[in-house]
């Protein structure tokens, strides 16, 4: 069953089409992601979806109900949880979870109960009666969370979720949106990071400039870039490296280092692979693991657009 | 139930912030206190003294009735403060030349051939003269109507010799009456902070946009109105309640006088936190930069104050405080209150609720539009 129906979506700003005639299906049950970059038209779309802002052409149906005429009725199975961290400050966790699910008409002693439920989902169960101003940054995200699933919706979109945190309360975000979906909730979940994407979504739409340019699984759109493959290098921590040579090589599309690993972008026909060796050899860094892989989202989007993600 | 979950939100986050509360009530009551204290002497504690008052009048063309009955009643006015003086003039352009360089308090001119009273007046002596205008205006007002009952009854006219006598009465205001300065400055420091009661929608509004609570809130089951009306009730309620805390403290604690029957008062207040809750509203739903609208609305209220009387009375401003008063809110609102009590009359209470009441329509208007037209409300 379809939890959401978009048909040929459009919403302008002045002369910019922010979203531009989007069709999607998203099933019930499933972990949706969106993936673009900034100002690709994720948030737009949502916006959109949670009856923010009004469209101008094309039709969206949620729980098989029309918004232009149910909005109201949506919104009672639907939680949001913004991109930025929308909260009272200067109200307890417990407090800031309750104004939310109140606005839901949640009362009395089920919403005291749904409430504890919430923060204790996040883990801040033991934290609840202090102010949210004095929590730190991935301690306001998981508020964040609790904050739009106290009235237990059918649908959750979380709108990038974890953007600036570290990397334990990432993580601790990441579980518990499994674990949401696990409980029986579907999620629409926005994204420029392609890790997060890989490691949660069932589906997967790539949102460029207001189209959505592909949809799939991951392995669909693995299938949909054939021309290309991975190497990835592990070596050893600290080192600044000089990628120059390896771009240099015939068949290297792009090369590319992150803390101690070095991502390689290749034609899938080329063999690169003694070469690359060579490089490591020759100038003297250490090969602790080395491995081929089939096209990563990342490098599915940089194929699709020109673009990195997080240009 | 949405409603009074956002009422109650707000009120709650508003009574933390301890800074708000101890500028909205201590400063008050410290303000009324302080002032109270200091200008006792100057606005006077008791009946005014209304001596020193050097009249000049004249009478263009030949003396009549009217002109006989106009000195006796001035003379009646003048004649129990010995350092009053009456005096009769012929030079007209000397005497306003006089008036002008504050020489005199006023100048009576009886023009029998219209028959018309001029009164020409300084502002130094807005007080004085003031109180010489209501006399006649209350003279003239009686004599014409007698004079008309004279034309076709003759002997009424006897009823306007006896009558003269009673406007010596006049002379001052009833002891039991004046505002003190702590009567004063208690009625003018609430009415001075209800403006500053502007931030309180102000930021409840604003602090949502710009934090994006605004569009989360919205994105539940609420009704847009109900958000907006939630914020506009809860503002209403916090002014009235920080302002009850100022009028208990200043009335029951330093004695400040709202009068015998303070309900119309209260009530003129209450438009006036109608039409401020309002203003703040709108602003909160249109400003686009929050240093900029905060710097606007300190300064117009610091204006405000000014021309409305609540640092300094106004008397004796000149022409800049004449024009000025009346584009404060702070003016209709304290003379309408001052008069109620103080001269038990209600013509500038009910000009100040129609102030009030026309603010607060303009204002919620305009949020009311602004809210309609508002999409994503953070990026607007």
């Amino acid at each position: 069953m379809n939890i959401v129906k978009i048909d040929k979506l459009v919403k302008r700003f002045d002369e910019t089409v922010a979203v531009d005639r989007i069709s999607l299906e998203i099933r019930e049950g499933e972990i949706y992601g969106l993936l673009g970059p900034n100002g690709a038209g994720k948030s737009t779309l949502i916006n959109v979806m949670c009856g923010l802002l009004k469209k101008n052409e094309g039709n969206v149906h949620i729980f098989d109900k029309n918004i232009d005429l149910a909005m109201m009725e949506i919104k009672q199975d639907l939680g949001i949880v913004p991109q930025e961290i929308a909260l009272y400050e200067d109200l307890t966790a417990k407090e800031n979870v309750k104004f939310f699910a109140s606005l839901y008409g949640m009362k009395g002693s089920v919403l005291k109960e749904k409430t504890a439920e919430a923060l204790e989902f996040v883990g801040l169960i033991d934290q609840a009666n202090k102010l949210a101003k004095t929590f730190s940054g991935g301690m306001k995200r998981r508020l964040n969370i609790a904050c739009a699933i106290a009235h237990q919706p059918k649908l959750i979109i979380m709108d990038e979720p974890t953007v600036g945190i570290d990397p334990q309360s990432r993580n601790h975000i990441l579980n518990s949106v499994k674990k949401l979906n696990q409980l029986g909730t579907t999620i629409i979940y926005t994204t420029h990071y392609m890790e997060e994407a890989e490691f949660l979504c069932s589906r997967i739409g790539i949102i460029d400039y207001g189209k959505l340019i592909a949809e799939g699984t991951n392995q669909e759109l693995q299938n949909l870039v054939t021309d290309r493959k991975t190497i990835v290098v592990k070596t050893s921590i600290g080192k600044v490296y000089d990628l120059r040579g390896l771009n240099e090589i015939k068949g290297v599309l792009n090369a590319d280092v992150k803390d101690s690993t070095v991502t390689i972008e290749t034609l899938r026909e080329a063999d690169v692979i003694g070469a690359v060796v060579n490089f490591f050899e020759k100038n003297e860094f250490p090969i602790l693991d080395i491995q081929m892989k089939n096209a990563n989202l990342e490098t599915i989007f940089l194929s699709l657009t020109g673009r990195k993600l997080r240009q | 139930m949405k409603i009074w979950a956002i009422i109650e939100e707000e009120v709650k986050r508003n009574f933390r912030r301890i800074n708000v509360l101890i500028i909205m009530t201590m400063l008050p009551i410290f303000l009324i206190l302080i002032l109270g204290v200091v200008f006792d002497g100057i606005l006077g504690n008791g009946a005014p003294s209304i001596g020193d008052m050097k009249v000049y009048h004249m009478t263009i063309g030949e003396a009549s009735y009217l002109t006989d009955n106009v000195n006796l009643m001035m003379d009646g006015v003048l004649s129990d403060d010995e350092s009053n003086e009456y005096i009769q003039t012929n030079d007209r352009e000397g005497t306003i030349e006089l008036l002008k360089n504050a020489e005199i308090t006023c100048f009576v001119v009886v023009d029998e051939t219209i028959p018309e009273i001029h009164i020409y007046k300084n502002s130094l002596y807005n007080t004085e003269s003031s109180l010489l205008e209501g006399v006649l205006g209350t003279f003239v007002s009686r004599y014409n109507a007698i004079s008309e009952i004279v034309k076709v009854n003759p002997a009424a006219m006897s009823v306007i010799n006896d009558e003269v006598g009673n406007y010596t009465k006049a002379r001052s205001l009833d002891a039991e009456k004046i505002p003190n300065a702590m009567d004063y400055y208690g009625v003018v420091e609430v009415t001075l902070f209800v403006l500053y009661g502007v931030m309180t929608p102000f930021y409840g509004v604003f602090s949502d946009r710009r934090t994006g609570v605004s569009d989360r809130i919205l994105s539940t089951s609420i009704k847009k109105r109900n958000y907006f009306l939630g914020k506009f009730f809860a503002s209403i309620l916090i002014t009235v309640l920080q302002m009850g805390i100022v009028i208990f403290f200043s009335s029951e604690i330093m004695g400040a006088s709202w009068g015998d029957k303070p309900l119309l008062p209260f009530l003129l207040v209450f438009t006036e936190i109608l039409a401020i809750t309002s203003v703040g509203l709108s602003f909160g739903m249109t400003a686009k930069n929050e240093n900029a609208a905060q710097t606007v609305i300190h300064l117009v209220i610091s204006i405000f104050g000014f021309f409305g009387g609540a640092y300094v009375s106004l008397y004796d401003m000149g022409f800049l405080g004449e024009i000025g008063k009346y584009f404060s809110i702070l003016w209709w609102n304290n003379s309408g209150i001052m008069n109620y009590i103080y001269l038990d009359e209600t013509k500038f209470l009910g000009l100040a609720f129609m102030v009030n009441i026309a603010i607060a329509l303009v204002f919620f208007g305009i949020a009311v539009l602004k809210m309609r037209r508002m999409e994503n409300f953070k990026n607007e």
